[in-house]
């Protein structure tokens, strides 16, 4: 007896389409390529900032006469981001079991967020207010120019936040949607301990 | 013979500008800080989209061994 013929194409008969699940859905591949584009981006301000920094007359960094930045105050700011990308871990952990349950740990992450932001904005009034500005030095052009980047990705994450916040609330966020925004956060906390070290500590 | 006598002379003409070079001619932390520099940006992308690869690849096999279990 003949054996029968396993389906193999679609002119087989018994033949079943398989849909396949992507490996990655394409939200969290459109922010991939963006992540990948915006550390490049910061990886030259970076270089540029380490360049014109031993290029400084006599080797002295920061340069004389500029308000020393305020290391200590940031650190406690730098903690309060580093707990709100831990927030949104755990956000994600609770929406993997149920959905609604994720919604105090993400307002806390866009809570602690803004307080970063806000911090940061307080600083740089005082430090405009002792004469760092973006024209003072090659020191306050580089510093505002980075740290305000990174700012610009901070506000923008936030109100991506508030946006997923609100689809969580009316229960039609998708998982997929829920992961970008998260890499977009994780992207800007982990960026931050980075540049504190290079500009406040370098 | 004549060809290497034009390249060398050629060399020693050029030698000259070729200090002007930020990286070359200028010393100490300046050239350290290029270098550096070089190597990081360099590195970055490399780096990065290894890692794309790397995680591509295991969700692949994830995938496969996943099918090759199903009925």
């Amino acid at each position: 007896m003949a054996e029968a013929k396993v389906p193999t194409t679609s002119m087989d008969p018994g033949f079943r389409h398989r849909r396949r699940k992507a490996l990655l859905p394409d939200a969290v591949i459109g922010m991939i390529f963006f992540i990948v584009t915006e550390v490049m981006l910061f990886s030259g301000f970076i270089s540029g900032f380490s360049i014109i920094k031993a290029n400084a007359p006599g080797n002295v960094w920061p340069p004389p006469g500029q308000p020393r930045l305020p290391i200590e105050s940031t650190a406690v700011n730098t903690l309060i981001l580093l707990l709100s990308g831990a927030a949104i871990f755990y956000a994600g952990r609770r929406f993997k079991e149920d959905a609604p349950s994720a919604a105090r740990p993400f307002l806390l992450a866009v809570v602690l967020g803004s307080m970063f932001v806000i911090l940061q904005g307080s600083e740089w009034v005082a430090l405009l207010r002792d004469g760092l500005t973006m024209t003072s030095s090659s020191y306050g052009s580089f510093f505002y120019m980075i740290v305000g980047s990174h700012a610009v990705h901070a506000v923008c994450a936030i109100l991506t936040l508030l946006y997923l916040f609100a689809r969580l609330q009316r229960g039609t966020l998708s998982s997929e949607a829920f992961i970008a925004g998260r890499m977009f956060w994780y992207f800007v906390v982990f960026l931050w301990p980075f540049l504190y070290w290079k500009v406040y500590l370098g | 013979m004549m060809r290497r006598s034009l390249s060398v002379l050629w060399l020693l003409g050029i030698s000259s500008p070729a200090w002007a070079c930020a990286v070359c001619g200028g010393g100490g932390q300046n050239r350290q800080a290029f270098i550096d520099t070089m190597v990081f940006m360099s590195a970055m992308p490399l780096a990065m989209f290894g890692g794309i690869a790397a995680t591509i690849w295991y969700l692949v096999r994830q995938a496969s061994e996943l099918e090759s279990t199903e009925p």
